[in-house]
């Protein structure tokens, strides 16, 4: 199961690398940067396995605290140039602030050796948010989204992943703490699974993208 | 035991969790597509609603408009023509009252008669029933005549059109269309020739191609200044016809109307 999981996790994430960046020029801003923080992904999942197989680190959970707030930083620029609101806007740079302030307190007081896993599962429930409002977005045939449909799969993918990681990651160190080993079967079971469904959504809304549209010349 | 039977409580709680929050984002999705397939069905029956009127609105402009026409029409044939009638007979009184006058009043007379013949083509090309009774190519004929006298440019004229390829609806908005064309050309474009072809037998085509200065047809259209492209554009959409308007600056300008699925602006 682990194994069919992680087979299907890479190979997801290496079809969309590789479409996305075949098809650069067919996406638009937003759709770039959730493409990059997925290469990103990709980059620090290898340099991961890299580091603790070569290099000799007993663990690697610093270097995915740092990846975190990377990912914070992709996600609110992409989603920055998606929103319209102006009100919504300022809302979101709030919570984005809020997030930051949360993660860095938390990575002071546990320090870099320990996910921050509050602030994720905080940020996960955010960003789920976030994105139930941009599905609500492209659902509604006034807001005339060009790629309507592919960004409803795309958000749909981070919505699932990220709402019902939350439960699981707000819970993730006190398991980790107490029991390891379930606390490794838990995490194949609910976040590759659902990193999975996120993958094969943003890969079937990339799809779409690139059926629909034109080579974008500016932005 | 009892603590190992906690940590697979939690971990089953938060498995739950997760597949109840999985369900709970399918149905606020699915409650999104309902709540935006209503809306979209009511924008929907506004959109058709604002469209039908603004079809009526134009049809009302379009019957008016001819109705004007047709009355500007006859008032010239009419009156003018009759007050030119007179000024003729008058002249022609004065020539026999005075013989010298005939050498002196040739150029009057000239004009006089480039005037009457002027007037009488151009009541003709306005009178709706006119078109409508001699069909399109006789029409469009008359109306070349009318331009080969005022010899701004040189036309030529193709035409291999049978009767029967449009009703006379149509062929009243094909012709409407083609004096705006030529009025256009007539003031803007400068054209030293302007070439026409009509063909109509299955498929309906009119050209219309000139060698003038051409312009921007996107800005144009787009800043709302050419009336008259816009009259040409809603009159092709009356007819149920396509036009393709195919115009550089310094290239000339290219009217191509045809009722084919074709539709597009270069």
């Amino acid at each position: 199961m682990q194994f069919v999981n992680l087979v299907i996790d890479i190979g997801l994430q290496f079809i969309i690398i590789l479409v996305g960046f075949i098809e650069i020029k067919r996406l638009n801003v937003f759709e770039k940067f959730l493409w990059l923080q997925i290469l990103i992904s990709v980059i620090n999942y290898g340099s991961g396995k890299l580091l603790i197989h070569y290099f000799g680190y007993s663990q690697n959970t610093f270097q995915y605290n740092i990846y975190f707030l990377i990912e914070i930083f992709i996600i609110l620029y992409a989603t920055y140039q998606f929103l319209r609101n102006k009100g919504v806007k300022k809302l979101f740079l709030i919570g984005m602030t809020v997030i930051l302030v949360a993660y860095f307190t938390e990575i002071a007081l546990t320090g870099i050796n320990v996910f921050a896993n509050y602030s994720f599962a905080f940020y996960s429930m955010f960003i789920a948010t976030i994105f139930l409002y941009i599905l609500y977005q492209v659902t509604n045939p006034r807001r005339e989204e060009q790629n309507a449909k592919a960004i409803l799969f795309i958000s749909l993918g981070i919505v699932l992943f990220f709402l019902c990681n939350a439960p699981y990651m707000a819970m993730m160190n006190y398991l980790q703490k107490i029991n390891p080993v379930l606390n490794a079967q838990l995490f194949h079971i609910i976040t590759d699974v659902l990193s999975n469904i996120r993958y094969f959504l943003f890969l079937v809304g990339l799809v779409m993208i690139i059926r629909n549209k034109p080579i974008v010349q500016n932005g | 035991m009892g603590e190992a039977g906690d940590e697979y409580a939690i971990a089953i709680g938060i498995i739950i969790t997760a597949l109840v929050i999985l369900l709970l984002v399918a149905g606020i999705t699915l409650s999104f597509f309902m709540i935006n397939k209503e809306k979209s069905s009511k924008a929907i029956a506004l959109s058709k609603a604002r469209l039908s009127y603004e079809k009526e609105l134009r049809i009302v402009e379009n019957e008016l408009s001819e109705h004007l026409m047709q009355q500007f029409g006859r008032e010239l044939h009419d009156n003018i023509g009759h007050l030119l009638t007179c000024l003729r007979l008058e002249l022609e009184n004065r020539k026999l009252d005075n013989e010298s006058l005939f050498e002196e009043m040739s150029t009057v007379d000239q004009y006089l008669d480039q005037t009457t013949e002027q007037l009488r083509l151009l009541s003709r090309s306005l009178n709706t029933d006119y078109v409508t009774k001699n069909g399109l190519v006789k029409s469009i004929t008359l109306e070349i005549e009318r331009y080969r006298q005022l010899k701004k440019f040189d036309l030529q004229w193709k035409h291999d059109y049978h009767n029967g390829t449009m009703d006379s609806n149509q062929e009243l908005m094909v012709f409407r269309i083609f004096q705006e064309v030529m009025n256009n050309a007539a003031k803007h474009s400068q054209a030293k020739a302007i070439a026409l072809h009509l063909v109509g037998n299955e498929t309906f085509e009119l050209t219309i191609q000139d060698d003038g200065v051409g312009f921007d047809t996107k800005a144009i259209l787009s800043d709302g200044r050419a009336s008259g492209l816009q009259n040409i554009l809603k009159r092709a959409d009356m007819a149920g016809l396509h036009c393709l308007i195919s115009a550089e600056i310094g290239e000339g300008t290219s009217f191509h109307i045809t009722n084919s699925t074709q539709k597009k602006i270069n």
